[in-house]
């Protein structure tokens, strides 16, 4: 006899109504199917894309699984009413679009684009739920997924990780390649655990570090080729707390890093509720919102074809612009990075203290102590597509790449706190609060964005969609006429300026489109 | 606790019913355990009564499946509020026992469908859920199959007073038992079934002629005022304009658009996408509209904004109100709709 089961309730379609989506055809057979679903427990819509399916995901875990009542992911599609809160006068804003809860929505995202979250926050805040629930998702068990996770601790070697050879043949075997391994079975999962990252020796992060970046695992020269996978780390503290140091490399992996927030006391009946009844919502994920792996590479397909538009590209550009330029580091205009005075070892503070001529306030490059890597670029503009396939678009929003951004460069830009913008009394908390200070950064460089009016007005877009027609055909003549613009746009953008970061990059992309010319013209006239 | 049945089953599955009665309590903050008890009480225990004397293979499931459903209808506040509880008492006290011989053969289904059906009646006005167990309550005992039982449910539902049904329901009637439409309708055996289905079909309003047999009505006249303005609970957010887009009765309001659906039963507004009506301009030629200000019945607007006809309808609005006001026309008013 089947038990009643609100648990296993999903949302009804469609979870995102659009303001303008077209209207939903009038269907006869409506009239027979509403909220007492269809008495014969099929209440999916199998019309319905991946997108609708992880909103309903979504939702379930919200309502049901995970107790975060916490809506920091905000939309807004009219002004929202807002509140000062205290002393500190902080904004309290009511959103009036559909938002989210950090904690639940990218995890899911990660689980949707197969990529890497790390958990923070205390213990007991729910990070190794939140992860078993993705992996319920992925289509095991509970008990596959708990047996799959990767525990760390200080012992932890790499054939705990990895596998074991076989005795058998570690007695028998005449050269290594005739050794067999016992691999362990969370390798070939599609959705993998580690909790407690930070507690694993140093040695062993090195063996995890390579399977998380190459997706291989590699025991006494045999070869483990691991699937594409969304992985799941958690860590009770951020900054090193761990046994060990987790290494750098290892950091730059994760794409996004969540943290969990505190319970809020006005949830105890559900906690009651759950005491009482036994109910582990894990036991109860409904069979409609779990995914096959089909489903998954279909809806990772579908992420990467969700379009960024060419003004949001050129402000994620303009963002990014800021933070490597570092003046005095170096003589050569290329090396003039702090990534150059970082491997020498020269401390910030030195260089800060030479670096007299900028508005060091105004500067978002002095606030930060290093650059944006590469990765974590490409993990901004996946989790900003993610974003906006989740919302149900066809392309990103600003909006999707301020929400998502502080969530990737969390663990990747770090701030410099002896800047002088973190000695303002008004910006004393963005010391702690990484998640408002990075927005706060891309609504900064947004602001000057405009203020420099690049939507309109961007002669090293232009030059540069200009070389992306191609060479071809372009005559000796017209070439030098490129040159000549190209100079005359250097000459305009540095000569008599101070230097930030945003020209600097403009500077060395306009010298690479210059050699490019010039070379062309070199063959053009050989 | 009356029935037998219903007895034998909560002793057998005593077990399993508390843990279902546990279970839902924690669950949904709307449930009351008096409201699951007025239930049992009030309607699964008498529609049990029927399935007393019958083995335990025949009446558990309906009882199983009636308990379930019970859950959910307190858990869904059904009960709690006097309009629906009005309708689930007269189903489950005079519709249900009169389809036993269907509900046997899929009683979670027939449960389900048929809240769901009142749950979508209700979205057009409390009192239809209560119009439509009365419709259904004529042809009850005629009905010996599921198909059937769904058949008459889109015919009732469409006499109900949802017009948007009317298409569907008249393919229905045309499959059904002849004793069964003549008992939806009320005809005696002399009346011939297909040319009334025909005049249905050929005019919306036929429900009327047929009441004056020989009575072809000589002007316009008004039939219903649909609609209300958004600030009292109502559908537009500004005056409506009317329009015949492609032969369907639109009405538009700000960034908002509906079909209107209208007959003799009823009318519907259903939502529609603006989008797809970018090219459609509602009629406002002063002419045409003055041609309506003396129709009885509109004395109290002075003046119309737009017009839409099809050949058996007029839809008017007008700036001075909200509600759109639906004519029927003289019959053979062809010229109008032409304009």
């Amino acid at each position: 006899m089947s038990k009643f089961n609100l648990f296993g309730r999903l949302s009804a379609s469609p979870t995102k109504p659009k303001s303008h989506a077209k209207a939903k055809p009038f269907d006869v057979a409506d009239l027979y199917s509403g909220p007492f679903g269809s008495g014969d427990n099929q209440t999916t819509d199998q019309s319905a894309g991946s997108d609708e399916k992880l909103r309903q995901a979504y939702f379930w875990i919200v309502n049901n699984a995970i107790i975060s009542p916490h809506y920091d992911i905000e939309y807004n599609d009219k002004p929202p009413q807002q509140f000062r809160a205290g002393d500190s006068h902080s904004t309290l804003s009511l959103p009036t679009e559909q938002s989210y809860s950090s904690f639940i929505l990218l995890p899911l995202l990660t689980f949707a684009t197969q990529s890497k979250c790390l958990f923070i926050g205390g213990p007991g805040r729910g990070k190794t739920a939140s992860a078993l629930l993705m992996g319920i998702l992925g289509g095991y068990t509970t008990k596959e997924v708990k047996r799959a996770m990767q525990h760390g601790h200080p012992q932890m070697t790499v054939a705990d990780l990895l596998g074991n050879p076989l005795p058998a043949d570690l007695a028998s075997a005449q050269a290594v390649e005739d050794i067999r391994i016992s691999w362990r079975k969370w390798l070939g999962m599609r959705v993998k655990i580690v909790d407690e990252y930070n507690r694993i020796p140093t040695r062993t992060q090195s063996a995890l570090l390579t399977v998380m970046g190459d997706n291989y695992a590699e025991l006494y020269n045999q070869v483990f080729e691991c699937p594409d996978a969304a992985w799941y780390l958690t860590a009770n503290d951020d900054e090193g707390g761990g046994t060990y140091q987790v290494i750098e490399a290892l950091k730059d992996r994760i794409d996004v890093v969540v943290q969990a927030l505190s319970f809020n006391p006005r949830f105890l009946s559900q906690l009651l509720l759950r005491v009482e009844e036994g109910v582990k919502p894990e036991m109860m994920v409904p069979p409609q919102i779990i995914f096959t792996e089909d489903e998954i590479s279909n809806m990772s397909s579908a992420i990467r074809a969700v379009e960024i538009p060419d003004g949001i590209r050129r402000r994620i550009e303009f963002f990014s612009s800021h933070f490597e330029f570092s003046e005095y580091s170096a003589s050569q205009f290329e090396y003039k990075t702090k990534d150059t005075s970082r491997l020498s070892g020269v401390k910030a503070h030195t260089l800060a203290a030479i670096d007299n001529g900028r508005d060091r306030l105004k500067d978002l490059g002095c606030q930060t102590l290093n650059g944006i890597s590469v990765r974590s670029l490409m993990s901004l503009l996946q989790f900003s597509k993610a974003l906006a396939y989740f919302r149900g678009n066809d392309a990103v929003e600003l909006e999707d790449v301020r929400q998502v951004l502080p969530f990737v460069f969390h663990s990747r830009l770090f701030a410099d706190s002896d800047s002088p913008f973190f000695e303002l009394p008004e910006n004393a908390f963005y010391r702690s609060d990484k998640i408002g200070w990075l927005r706060f950064l891309f609504d900064s460089s947004c602001r000057e964005f405009d203020r420099l009016n690049l939507d309109n007005v961007d002669p090293v877009e232009e030059l540069s969609n200009e070389f992306d027609e191609g060479l071809d055909g372009l005559s000796a003549k017209q070439a030098r006429k490129r040159l000549n613009r190209i100079e005359s746009e250097i000459s305009q953008l540095v000569e008599g300026k101070k230097m930030y970061g945003h020209i600097y990059e403009d500077v060395v992309k306009l010298k690479y489109l210059h050699q490019r010319y010039t070379n062309y013209l070199k063959w053009l006239e050989s | 606790m009356k029935s037998a049945a219903l007895k034998l089953f909560f002793q057998a599955e005593r077990e399993t019913c508390n843990q279902m009665v546990i279970s839902v309590r924690h669950q949904s903050q709307l449930f009351d355990t008096n409201d699951l008890n007025w239930f049992v009480v009030n309607c699964l225990d008498p529609l049990m009564l029927n399935l007393d004397g019958q083995s335990n293979q025949t009446s558990f499931p309906v009882a199983h499946a009636g308990f379930i459903h019970g859950l959910e209808l307190v858990s869904l506040n059904w009960i709690k509020s006097d309009d629906k509880r009005d309708f689930v008492l007269k189903a489950w006290n005079e519709y249900y026992p009169k389809i036993l011989n269907i509900i046997q053969l899929a009683p979670h289904k027939v449960f389900a469908e048929t809240s769901n059906l009142f749950s979508h009646l209700l979205g057009f006005g409390h009192e239809r859920p209560l119009c439509w167990l009365s419709m259904m309550s004529k042809v009850l005992g005629e009905l010996d199959s599921y198909e059937l039982f769904k058949q008459a449910g889109f015919v009732c539902a469409w006499m109900a007073g949802l017009a948007h049904f009317r298409d569907t329901a008249l393919n229905q009637l045309e499959t059904m038992p002849a004793p069964i439409v003549r008992a939806l309708f009320d005809l005696s055996d002399d009346i011939d079934l297909k040319s009334h289905l025909a005049r249905l079909r050929n005019s919306r309003w036929a429900k009327k002629l047929s009441a004056t047999e020989n009575g072809t009505p000589s002007s316009y006249c008004v039939e219903r005022r649909i609609g209300r303005c958004d600030l009292l609970g109502g559908e537009f957010p500004l005056p409506p304009q009317a329009l015949n887009y492609r032969g369907q009765l639109l009405i538009k309001s700000g960034e908002l658009a509906w079909q209107l659906h209208a007959d003799a039963f009823g009318s519907t507004l259903i939502p529609s996408d603006i989008r797809d009506l970018q090219d459609a301009a509602a009629v406002v030629d002063v002419q045409v509209l003055s041609a309506f200000s003396n129709i009885a019945g509109l004395h109290d607007v002075s003046g119309f904004s737009s017009v839409a006809c099809l050949t058996d309808t007029v839809v008017l609005t007008s700036q001075e109100t909200f509600a759109v006001i639906i004519l029927s026309t003289p019959e053979y008013m062809d010229d109008m709709a032409r304009r």
